[in-house]
């Protein structure tokens, strides 16, 4: 195909991942394009996590992914250690369920950001500054947070940092884990308007939630997930409107909806 | 009209260090009434929650229980409210002894206060078959249950002893939403079958339709406005009710 016209960023294709003998996700194939948000759903335990951990080379206590993983059309399964470490932060970034339980609690927020972006590009500290400094207006954060330890954060303030820790080297693509899960519902609808924006700015996302309404409000398709498996993929209307599948029904309507409610 | 108040919080002020977190809170509940509490994080919600069970002590106002002031009750005056005045917490596995099945955690209020053992064994079976957990639960360990089944296992032990008050702090927030909106139907159940009254703390106001007969809102440190929970929902007043309901309507 040629690859001038092929927007294809990441292609996964019969991936399954082992823990020992035990099968954690089945034959799950997908395929993320420039500029698209995909939303992998599913109840705790459905194995969403797991996917989103093989694509990026972390799975943990000898986990082992088998099928296809494709990068800009390379196997992400057959690289290097090194290979790996230089696409994840700076082409592949992640957002975790409390991204600041992910700083390193004594030492400043700014930092530790400036660390991660040194370890990929050879950019002086006024650059990475101004890179900052633009996304904490964009985020609604004050400048003081920079230099602010994470204790200090309150959850949202936290996963902004997150969010900006994850955009600041402009990757291609955002992969997020529950990114709003351990916020109050003010704030996680803040944070979505944020990765809304930053798909209007190109950026490709997958996105992990076991909440549908954030799905619907974010996405561009939606993969389904149970106990490991695909129950169903399409497009946000087909999931939403016409789903295929008991499972997503009941996923759909276990939402709380207060224009339901009120009704 | 609201029934007559099991539980009446007056001008209740609370502060951390120098930073005030309940400021003047005057909020009562009816027998069987359920009451919404909703805001954002770092409102004061769960601080109001702690101050009226007398987890912590408050600054300021008093707190009474049944017609009776428990402001300065003592501590072990305090353990006879609380066969009447049970909670429910956001994290069911940290609220278990991680040490203990689950059936002698479910026990153990009935145990302290004179109930047979024999009985208490077989009141844990009754409780967990009527929240929907088989009766060989009862010899699980807290890590060896999901969020929702401990969730379950919490609720079980909080209405044990048939208390006239719960206080549910956040109790589905670390819920899945299928496991979340069968908690909330379990929940809606039980108060109605025992007539109990409830305190149901949350930054979820979508939740409340299911389950509160009226809804106070808290911004700040302070109830910023209260009435019944379609009211509220279908007439905001308050900034701070607007943009819960906002938020909540993501979809």
């Amino acid at each position: 195909m040629n690859k001038a016209i092929d927007k294809t960023i990441i292609d996964v294709k019969n991936l399954s991942v082992y823990y020992g003998n035990c099968r954690v996700a089945h034959d799950i194939s997908f395929t993320l394009r420039e500029g698209e948000t995909l939303a992998i759903v599913g109840e705790s335990g459905s194995g969403k996590s797991t996917v989103l951990k093989a694509m990026m080379g972390l799975l943990d206590n000898g986990g082992r992914a088998e099928g296809s993983i494709k990068f800009h059309g390379d196997e992400v399964l057959n690289m290097t250690h090194d290979e790996l470490k230089k696409i994840r932060g700076d082409k592949i970034a992640m957002i975790f369920q409390n991204a600041a339980a992910s700083f390193c609690p004594i030492r400043k927020i700014g930092e530790q950001i400036a660390e991660g972006i040194k370890a990929h590009r050879n950019l002086d500290d006024s650059e990475i500054r101004s890179r900052a400094d633009e996304l904490m207006g964009i985020l609604s954060l004050d400048e003081s947070t920079w230099d602010a330890y994470p204790f200090r954060l309150s959850g949202g303030m936290g996963q902004r940092m997150g969010i900006l820790s994850a955009m600041v080297l402009r990757p291609s693509v955002l992969l997020c884990d529950e990114p709003t899960s351990a916020l109050d519902s003010v704030t996680q609808k803040a944070v979505a308007s944020l990765l809304v924006r930053a798909k209007g700015i190109g950026t490709s996302l997958i996105v992990i939630t076991h909440n549908m309404g954030l799905a619907h409000y974010i996405a561009d398709n939606v993969l389904v997930m149970n106990k490991g498996e695909m129950v169903e993929i399409g497009s946000r209307d087909e999931i939403f409107g016409s789903p295929r599948e008991q499972y997503t029904r009941r996923l759909i309507d276990a939402v709380p909806r207060l224009c339901k409610a009120c009704a | 009209m609201m029934n007559e108040p099991i539980l009446s919080l007056s001008h209740i002020k609370k502060k951390y260090s120098s930073h005030l977190v309940l400021d003047d809170v005057s909020i009562d509940i009816g027998i069987g009434e359920c009451v919404g509490l909703v805001g954002k994080s770092g409102c004061g919600k769960s601080t109001l929650m702690s101050v009226a069970t007398r987890m912590i002590p408050c600054d300021g106002g008093s707190i009474s229980f049944r017609g009776e002031d428990i402001t300065h009750a003592s501590r072990s005056a305090m353990m006879a409210y609380y066969a009447n005045m049970q909670m429910i917490f956001q994290q069911p596995i940290d609220s278990f002894d991680p040490r203990r099945a689950i059936g002698d955690s479910i026990m153990e209020p009935m145990i302290c206060r004179g109930v047979p053992r024999a009985e208490s064994k077989a009141r844990v079976i009754e409780l967990l078959m009527r929240v929907g957990l088989p009766e060989d639960y009862a010899e699980r360990y807290p890590h060896e249950v999901s969020g929702g089944e401990c969730q379950r296992a919490a609720i079980a032990r909080a209405i044990a002893m048939k208390p006239m008050l719960l206080f549910c702090d956040e109790i589905t927030s670390a819920l899945d939403a299928t496991v979340q909106k069968e908690i909330i139907i379990l929940m809606r159940e039980l108060i109605h079958e025992n007539h109990m009254a409830s305190l149901f703390v949350t930054h979820d106001i979508a939740l409340l339709p299911g389950i509160a007969d009226c809804v106070a809102v808290m911004a700040k440190g302070r109830i910023v406005e209260r009435g019944t929970t379609s009211d509220v929902i279908a007439h905001p007043k308050s900034d701070a009710a607007k943009e819960l309901i906002d938020a909540a309507d993501l979809w």
